[in-house]
């Protein structure tokens, strides 16, 4: 049951007098006014809340003496200490007349005199709990649980035992049995309170869950108690609750509250909470301003029970003599052995102890502070628990890679040992490396097992450190930790001065005399000091990283901010996650000009960089640019790959400036780089110089180089398929004339002959001197015959060409629309104009079942029905013009014009007079290849004429159509009001530009094509640009695994047949998978001279395996018939396509193709020689 | 005087340069299709307006090159550059979009150019909205080598 809090006294007390604490501060009449006291309460009708909200305003020592005689009065007893030890079942269960709710001083002084009352049972839980941790900390599960049930069979249920209960199964037995007793125990538990929490516990304990979204939970839980905001103070009360250890703001009204809500709970309970509490309250004193009585009752605190965790309490206020318990006596002795520089022996000596105690984790900071001077490996802990500490608080410490993980890692550890003393160290040492705030030095402390002269920066003045030195001088003396501080405030005898500079290591020495420097005014001895311990120290120890962070941190309070980024960046390279984000964004941000060296330069750009990654997430290039810049000019180069490594001094910041600040994305700043392939190499440039000068990631490297240098080659690839797709196989034409060709030409030159004999003749006849009437017959006789001749002749060519023309372009082996066909109209067309729209969402497939188009799922999906339906009209209209235009483009434009189809851009029609132009400009021709070659050229040209044609087609009207579709869709979409309006126009500004530039490379499609010219390939790569080629024309998200067994050089001229096979492979796969992003595997084999191609996908469960097998077998037939069908329609599956490839372009006969489908799948083996792909290597 | 039209997007571009012949004498007319070449031309031809798209890509797309990276921000990237540098001259974004990002960041063609106009004041002269089924921009480019205020 919880109270609100009383602002005034209630009326019954009116009788009472006026004030309680005069009351009952008159000593004399104490016994008869306790007396009294106890009567009110026993009295019908009394307001018992109230009156024991005035208790716990007494004074300590009075509530004291009236808790001890209300103890004799069984009722009253009942209402302060009823429930101190209650079974599970009445666990959480409110008090009758439990009291109000005060402030923080009432609250801390009633529950501390409640614990006092109870100490002696309270003390043994506690010592019992101690015991308990130990064991579950060191694996001994069993002796764990005796201890455990020891104290709820002895003392009954708390909260911390229902949750130690569940960590030990957890540990024990897994997750699966803590969830079955997690069950078992909310059966049993009946108060709310108890239930509730209890199963934030069991989340709790998932590993899974954070801290931070088991707090989000918690408070999405609080949401649901009220439609009002809850009580913020209720709010925080509650999460502490449930969430102590990892609350980071505080305020007073929340603690009171959350002690005040414990009050259901067992005495223990209220007593860890009092105990975590007053170490909040220690650590921020703002929070209790009134000191004298905070450390009354951190005091009073102590004197419960000589707890172990409640030492450190002791020590920091100097509550009494602090003991000191053999464990800290060997920490310190540890401790020492480190500040005198026996680093092995720490380690050694660190793993020893933490294997019986792993919840230390000074130790676990000794071992990874000693472990950064080892050369050799350290042993590590042998106790799971230990070792996962020390691993984690090693990284953190040291500032390595990975120390935001390693202190989520802690953090999450902590909060799953919550329970233990273990928790809060944890939470405590997760928190930001570089934290240098007195709070959480002080917190570190309090949590911590053993007093450390470090510890004295605790204390904000000189008087409260001296006493807590000469404190721990009295408890461990001759410590050289604390010596060696001591030394720094005070003039030790010489010869303890003279000990200590000869063992404590120099480095360490002169850090700590910069402290005390600084501290007594001196910055700038201090400064030099520590400027000497950074160039002597090794940059992999915990001094260097110290010193350095020191320094850093005293130059930027004197405002020599260079010499401080300098420093940071040289902390950042050695030590990555040593500086906090605040220090990096402060120091990237202060005005960098005008930077004095170049190593000033190098660490600025690399501090902007990371502290953009560190607050941001994403880089900015445009700031960072300039730095580079800046870098780049200090070097005195234009390019970073210019520099020379080998006059720099500060080489790992220089490798992470060219590996890493100087990205793509920040180079493509600058002017120098001509085009994106410069830029390319530029960074491939770089790696080679960060090869030479990172020796250590030398492979790294060269995979940068290599992954950089594979993605130009599958660009190029894919550029070289883009830039022509016209072709026809001349060599095939050639073969396939035989003698038609021999015979036309012998024929042609028989004719060329008497042509010249006749000529010949003709022109002496003609001379004026034969003008005799013999002689003009003969002339005429002659004219005659030559006439016949030539047009003898003229049939001759004309039949030889037409024949010729005709395989030219329209041979199904070798002929251009064939290839058009496959290059072309099938697929890649439309893939690609269709890809422009398709990747801004402004065209939608049509559906298989209606053939209507899909709906749109991308813009106005969440508008009101008639909008979204307006919408989806217009963009389902724009679909289908897209498609429409581009039907006409496949089925008007690129196509060759005949008889039965009157339009095409190709237009190989000739009249008779063309042909006989043609045929008289013949010259003498040697041999038949001569004549092939003439009517071949005629022809290119012609064809070169038409592509002319249909190039300037595509970039004006084809263009045209499109920007006159997309006008229209603008004007339709500017008619409809909707949040996606906007977004939807901008798709179509953006469609516009690309569309175009779309346009310009299909453009390009229709060059003639050269494959003499095309470099040799690497067979990897040719698949990989298939892929990127599918991807682009069809589905962008397309992502097969490849799979090709060893590297394969391959032979130019085979590069467009290759990309054909495996486009059409892959593309069958996207378009008749009958899933929107099919899983498949496409792997490649060189089995016995041959080339075994394989593609195979994954089919749907709703797909029939015997209809599809049908399928396959005629698409096996289709791609293995020695005719190929279907090579110049489109639509199909490209099977006969393939088939064509195979045998006429490759020439091999025997290739095969074989389909199959079984178990779930569908595959296709293209199996070919080898040596047919012209196969280098 | 001396035009520079920065402009990725062909009819844009053309349709820029017919506007821009067809309102002044004697002007002389270059173009730049991409962040880099518009730079470079900034720098060698020192141009007395700028007419510069928002949205470009990085280098040149030619036959051989995609371009790069596409920057969103392209046209604010120039007048960056050209504040770091000191390059004059009078710079209107001409630009087919009305909003720019999106959700909570999206801001209207008006607010982008308040902006552009509070960071860049040497330079930045204005925004035109442009449209290719519409000629109001045509107005607004001659205003704006007119000299007039936007």
């Amino acid at each position: 049951m919880l109270h609100a809090r009383r602002q005034e006294p209630p009326p019954d007390l009116a009788g009472v007098p006026a004030c309680a604490v005069c009351w009952m501060t008159v000593t004399g009449r104490a016994p008869r006014i306790r007396a009294e006291w106890a009567r009110r309460l026993l009295r019908r009708g009394a307001n018992r809340p109230a009156l024991l909200a005035e208790a716990k305003e007494l004074p300590p020592q009075q509530l004291q003496q009236l808790l001890q005689h209300l103890d004799q009065f069984g009722q009253i007893a009942a209402l302060t200490s009823g429930g101190h030890f209650p079974s599970l079942e009445t666990l959480g269960q409110a008090l009758p007349d439990g009291s109000l709710r005060t402030d923080l001083n009432g609250e801390l002084n009633w529950v501390i005199a409640l614990a006092l009352n109870g100490r002696a049972k309270l003390g043994r839980i506690l010592e019992l709990k101690s015991e308990f941790e130990t064991l579950l900390f060191c694996g001994s599960f069993v002796e764990a649980r005796a201890k455990l049930q020891a104290v709820t069979e002895g003392y009954g249920y708390s909260l911390w035992a229902v949750e130690s209960e569940l960590l030990l199964v957890e540990l024990e037995q897994g997750a699966a049995a803590r969830q079955q007793l997690l069950a078992e125990i909310l059966g049993r538990a009946s108060a709310s309170l108890t239930r509730v929490a209890i199963t934030f516990v069991g989340m709790r304990l998932r590993e899974e869950v954070s801290a931070a979204q088991f707090d989000r939970d918690v408070l999405a839980f609080l949401k649901t108690l009220s439609d009002t905001p809850p009580d913020p103070d209720f709010v925080f009360a509650v999460r502490s609750l449930l969430n102590f250890p990892s609350i980071q703001e505080w305020d007073a009204e929340g603690l009171a509250y959350a002690i005040s809500l414990y009050e259901p709970l067992a005495l223990v309970d209220r007593y860890l909470l009092s105990l975590q509490v007053l170490r909040v309250l220690l650590a921020h004193p703002q929070l209790y301003p009134n000191r004298a009585q905070l450390l009354g009752h951190v005091r009073r605190f102590v004197d419960i029970a000589p707890y172990e965790e409640a030492l450190q309490l002791a020590r920091f206020t100097r509550a009494g003599s602090p003991k000191v318990s053999p464990l800290q006596d060997r920490i310190v002795s540890i401790a020492d052995l480190y500040t005198v520089g026996q680093y092995e022996t720490t380690t050694r000596k660190c793993v020893a102890l933490l294997d019986e105690a792993p919840d230390v984790l000074e130790l676990a900071e000794l071992y990874a502070r000693a472990g950064s001077f080892c050369v050799a490996a350290v042993v590590a802990p042998a106790n799971r628990l230990a070792l996962e500490i020390t691993r984690q608080l090693t990284t953190t410490i040291l500032g390595l890679s990975g120390a935001a993980l390693a202190s989520q890692r802690l953090a999450s550890l902590g909060y799953r040992y919550r329970a233990t003393r273990l928790g809060a160290r944890l939470v405590v040492a997760a928190t930001e490396p570089g934290t240098t705030s007195a709070a959480a030095r002080t917190m570190r402390f309090l949590v911590g097992t053993a007093p450390s002269a470090w510890s004295v920066s605790c204390f904000q003045d000189s008087r409260s450190a001296k006493a807590f030195l000469d404190d721990l001088r009295t408890s461990f003396p001759n410590s050289a930790s604390t010596l060696l501080f001591a030394s720094l405030g005070e003039t030790l005898p010489a010869t303890t001065l003279h000990w200590l500079t000869s063992n404590v290591p120099a480095g360490r020495y002169k850090k700590y005399q910069a402290l005390a420097r600084e501290r007594g005014g001196d910055v700038t001895e201090a400064i030099r000091l520590l400027r000497d311990v950074v160039v002597s120290e090794p940059q992999t120890t915990i001094t260097w990283m110290d010193a350095s962070l020191q320094l850093m941190r005293m130059l930027r309070a004197t405002g020599d901010v260079q010499d401080a980024v300098v420093v940071a960046a040289a902390l950042y390279v050695h030590k990555p996650e040593s500086l906090s984000r605040a220090e990096l964004s402060a120091l990237a941000s202060v005005a960098p000009a005008p930077l004095a060296t170049t190593e000033c330069h190098v660490s600025y750009a690399i501090l902007l960089y990371v502290s953009q990654k560190a607050t941001r997430g994403t880089l900015d290039p445009s700031e960072l640019f300039p730095a580079i810049v800046g870098a780049l000019r200090a070097f005195g180069v234009r390019r970073a790959s210019q520099i020379d490594p080998t006059l720099v001094t500060f080489p790992k910041q220089l490798i992470f400036f060219l590996g890493t600040v100087c990205a793509s994305e920040a180079l493509d700043w600058s002017t120098d780089f001509v085009d994106s392939h410069d830029l390319e190499n530029e960074r491939i440039e770089i790696c080679r110089v960060l090869q030479r000068l990172d020796g250590d990631n030398s492979s790294a490297h060269a995979e940068e180089i290599d992954r950089r240098t594979k993605a130009a080659a599958i660009r190029r690839v894919m550029q070289a398929a883009t830039v022509s797709k016209v072709y026809v196989d001349t060599d095939g034409i050639r073969r396939s004339l035989g003698p038609e060709l021999a015979d036309g030409f012998h024929e042609l030159s028989q004719v060329g002959s008497l042509e010249r004999t006749f000529v010949t003749v003709f022109k002496e006849l003609s001379k004026p001197h034969s003008t005799t009437l013999s002689a003009v017959d003969r002339l005429l006789a002659a004219e005659n015959r030559l006439v016949r001749t030539i047009a003898r002749g003229f049939t001759v060519f004309q039949d030889l060409f037409e024949s010729i023309k005709h395989r030219f372009i329209a041979s199904d082996e070798y002929g251009l629309d064939s290839y058009l066909s496959v290059r072309i109209r099938h697929g890649t067309l439309a893939g690609y104009l269709r890809g422009t729209f398709e990747r801004r969402d402004l065209v939608t497939r049509k559906s298989g079942e209606d053939g209507n188009y899909n709906l749109n799922e991308r813009w106005f999906v969440d508008e009101p029905a008639d909008i979204s339906a307006r919408a989806n009209k217009l963009l389902a209209g724009f679909s289908g013009r897209v498609d429409q235009i581009i039907e006409q483009v496949k089925d008007s434009w690129v196509q060759i014009r005949s008889d039965s189809r009157p339009v095409g851009f190709f237009d190989f029609a000739y009249s008779a007079a063309d042909l006989r132009r043609i045929y008289m400009a013949l010259p003498p021709l040697p041999d038949e290849e001569s004549l092939l070659g003439v009517m071949l050229d005629e022809l290119w040209s012609r064809t070169e004429a038409c592509l002319t044609k249909l190039r300037a087609a595509i970039t004006t009207e084809l263009a045209e159509e499109f920007m006159v579709a997309l006008d229209d869709l603008d004007a339709g979409i500017r008619g409809i009001s909707g949040p996606a309006s906007l977004s939807v126009l901008n798709a179509i500004a953006t469609s516009r530009t690309e569309i175009q530039n779309e346009l310009s490379m299909v453009a390009m499609w229709f060059d003639i094509n050269d494959v003499s010219g095309l470099a040799d390939y690497d067979l990897g790569v040719a698949v990989d640009a298939a892929v990127g080629m599918v991807r682009r024309s069809h589905n962008d998200r397309f992502d097969p695994e490849i799979d090709i067994s060893g590297t394969h050089v391959l032979r130019g001229s085979s590069l467009h047949q290759v990309l054909d096979i495996c486009f059409i492979l892959l593309e069958n796969i996207v378009r008749h998978s009958g899933q929107p992003n099919p899983v498949a595997r496409f792997s490649i084999r060189l089995v016995d001279g041959r080339l075994r191609i394989i593609a195979r996908n994954q089919i749907p469960v709703v797909v029939d395996e015997m209809a599809l097998s049908e399928v396959g077998r005629q698409l096996e037939a289709r791609a293995s018939a020695p005719l190929p069908e279907g090579v110049k329609t489109e639509g199909g599956s490209g099977y006969g396509k393939l088939g064509k490839i195979l045998r006429h372009d490759l020439q091999s006969v025997d290739s095969r193709v074989s389909v199959v489908v079984a178990d779930g799948t569908f595959q296709v083996t293209v199996d070919i020689p080898f040596s047919r792909l012209g196969a280098l290597h | 005087m001396r035009v520079l039209i920065v402009e990725d997007d062909p009819n844009k571009r053309r349709q820029l340069r017919q506007a821009v012949e067809a309102t002044a004498q004697g002007v002389a007319v270059r173009e730049a299709t991409s962040y880099r070449s518009g730079m470079v031309a900034l720098d060698e031809w020192r141009p007395d307006i700028v007419l510069l798209d928002m949205t470009l890509p990085t280098f040149d797309v030619t036959a051989t090159d995609s371009g790069g990276r596409t920057r969103i921000f392209g046209g604010r990237d120039v007048l960056l550059e050209m504040q770091r540098n000191g390059l004059k001259a009078r710079v209107f974004l001409v630009t087919q979009f009305e909003s720019f990002g999106e959700g909570s960041k999206r801001r209207t063609l008006k607010e982008l150019g308040e902006e552009l106009a509070s960071t860049f004041p040497d330079v930045f002269r204005g925004t035109i909205y442009y449209h290719p089924a519409q000629s109001d921009w045509k107005v607004e480019v001659d205003r704006a080598l007119r000299g007039g205020a936007q």
